[in-house]
């Protein structure tokens, strides 16, 4: 049995993985910092009724396999934990965002100015559909390196899951605070977010397979579409 | 010599715009149309120093990828295999007259543009005439400048069909009386062989003569006296030739 007697309060705070202590009314008791960006996206009630359904029978440790999607949160487990009537804790687990085996091929990647490289991809969609667009992009951006054509086929398919909708959103900005590893170096994340009123889901598992490809995270909702791009100089 | 390349149309120069906006970057684009359309024009014009080969030949067009960065493949659709193409890191931009696999092709192709018919950019058609009007002039050392009705402008094959169209008013347009004479002569010669020919080939100087006139004079009466042959008999003819309508 572990007698250490420490405080691990500074430990689980710096975990990467929300950790949220709730007393049995479903008041929040403690939350660590990462909890405190996941609450901006998921409401403390839905998190503690989860909390409820997969808790232990008795008091003790229960992890479970499942996949959560919180905006760009993507959780793959979560283990709820009581031993006491008053306190339930949930620590749930971030889903690993890049396959390791897939290795980044460099040679392909060219600095880029991602606005032109974005304004010739509306360009072409223009050409096929009238929806009204708008579009709210940093043109302060500095070129960073990309795969020019794979991100084109990308941004192609993903417009075109819009076709049928009246007005398009788009915005394309650098995420701040978030980062993403890339052959081990953390890189910073450029956010391209694209909404409307609706879109067709047809190609979204080649939209999911193109990305993954090129390390770009994607987040398709039933109106929106989210891609996470390493900003690599 | 850089390709010269008009248009009018919005939609082309949303082409012109897209491809503009990706000159720099290393992108695989096609441009898909009917023949004709002026589709390998407006590449070489936007183009001029990228290496041009042939879909037709398969060996080239992989060659040319190996030692080119950018490259122009025309008759895209006729390359025997393209699932072993490699674009990579390449600006490629491929022109066809179909989609022959459009799996692959969206497969392949970042950019992929429809590059619209005459019939779908019916502006462009009096630019165009307008062109080749000048050719035409000058290919045949025409004195006079040619007056185009564009409503006898042929664009079922695009610019095909323009310029031949263009051609044969200009062919019209200048005929001398020896010309026509020779053209009948030619024509008869190669076409004559029944019992009953005077009454068979007399339409040929008849029809066009009553409806000139007809046209020029409005009146039947009038143009009875004109041409000095009886009234009713006139109306015989023009009946004959199924004139009424003029």
């Amino acid at each position: 049995m572990n007698t250490l007697s420490t405080n691990f309060k500074f430990f689980i705070e710096s975990d990467i993985n929300p950790f949220i202590l709730f007393d049995s009314s479903g008041k929040i008791l403690y939350l660590n910092s990462a909890s405190e960006v996941l609450l901006g996206y998921v409401s403390r009630q839905e998190l503690y009724d989860i909390t409820l359904i997969y808790a232990p029978h008795n008091f003790g440790v229960r992890t479970t396999k499942l996949e959560l999607q919180y905006d760009t949160f993507l959780f793959y487990a979560f283990t709820v934990s009581y031993e006491n009537e008053d306190e339930i804790a949930i620590h749930l687990y971030h889903k690993p965002r890049i396959d390791t085996t897939n290795l980044l091929q460099m040679d392909k990647y060219r600095t880029t100015d991602i606005n032109t490289l974005l304004e010739a991809n509306i360009s072409l969609f223009k050409l096929q559909n009238d929806n009204e667009l708008s579009l709210l992009v940093d043109q302060d951006l500095p070129p960073f390196k990309i795969d020019q054509n794979q991100f084109s086929k990308l941004l192609r398919k993903i417009l075109e899951s819009f076709r049928a909708s009246d007005s398009i959103f788009i915005s394309l900005k650098l995420k701040i605070g978030e980062y993403i590893i890339i052959r081990e170096k953390k890189e910073h994340i450029i956010e391209l977010k694209i909404e409307a009123n609706g879109r067709y889901v047809n190609s979204d598992e080649e939209i999911k397979k193109i990305a993954q490809a090129n390390h770009f995270i994607t987040i398709l909702k039933e109106h929106s579409i989210y891609l996470q791009i390493p900003f690599i100089q | 010599m850089t390709e010269q390349f008009i248009t009018k149309s919005t939609q082309v120069e949303k082409i012109i715009k897209g491809f503009n906006l990706t000159k720099s970057l290393l992108v695989s684009s096609i441009i898909i149309g009917e023949p004709h359309t002026g589709k390998r024009t407006l590449i070489k014009h936007l183009f001029p120093n990228a290496l041009t080969v042939d879909g037709s030949e398969q060996k080239r067009v992989e060659e040319s990828l190996e030692s080119s960065d950018e490259l122009i493949i025309f008759n895209f659709h006729k390359l025997t295999n393209i699932d072993n193409l490699n674009f990579d890191n390449k600006r490629v931009i491929a022109i066809a007259n179909y989609l022959s696999n459009e799996r692959i092709i969206d497969n392949i192709f970042a950019f992929i543009y429809k590059m619209p018919s005459l019939k779908e950019r019916v502006e462009d058609i009096e630019l165009l005439v307008n062109l080749f009007s000048k050719d035409v002039e000058r290919n045949l050392i025409l004195e006079d400048k040619l007056e185009i009705d564009l409503n006898r402008i042929n664009i079922s094959s695009n610019t095909q069909s323009l310029i031949k169209s263009i051609y044969q008013e200009a062919f019209i347009q200048s005929c001398s009386y020896a010309d026509i004479e020779d053209i009948l002569y030619h024509y008869l010669l190669k076409n004559m062989e029944g019992s009953s020919d005077y009454k068979k080939y007399l339409p040929l100087y008849e029809k066009p003569l009553i409806k000139a006139g007809l046209k020029k004079y409005h009146s039947q009466l009038r143009l009875s006296d004109i041409l000095g042959i009886n009234r009713n008999t006139l109306r015989k003819k023009i009946y004959e030739h199924s004139l009424d309508q003029f």
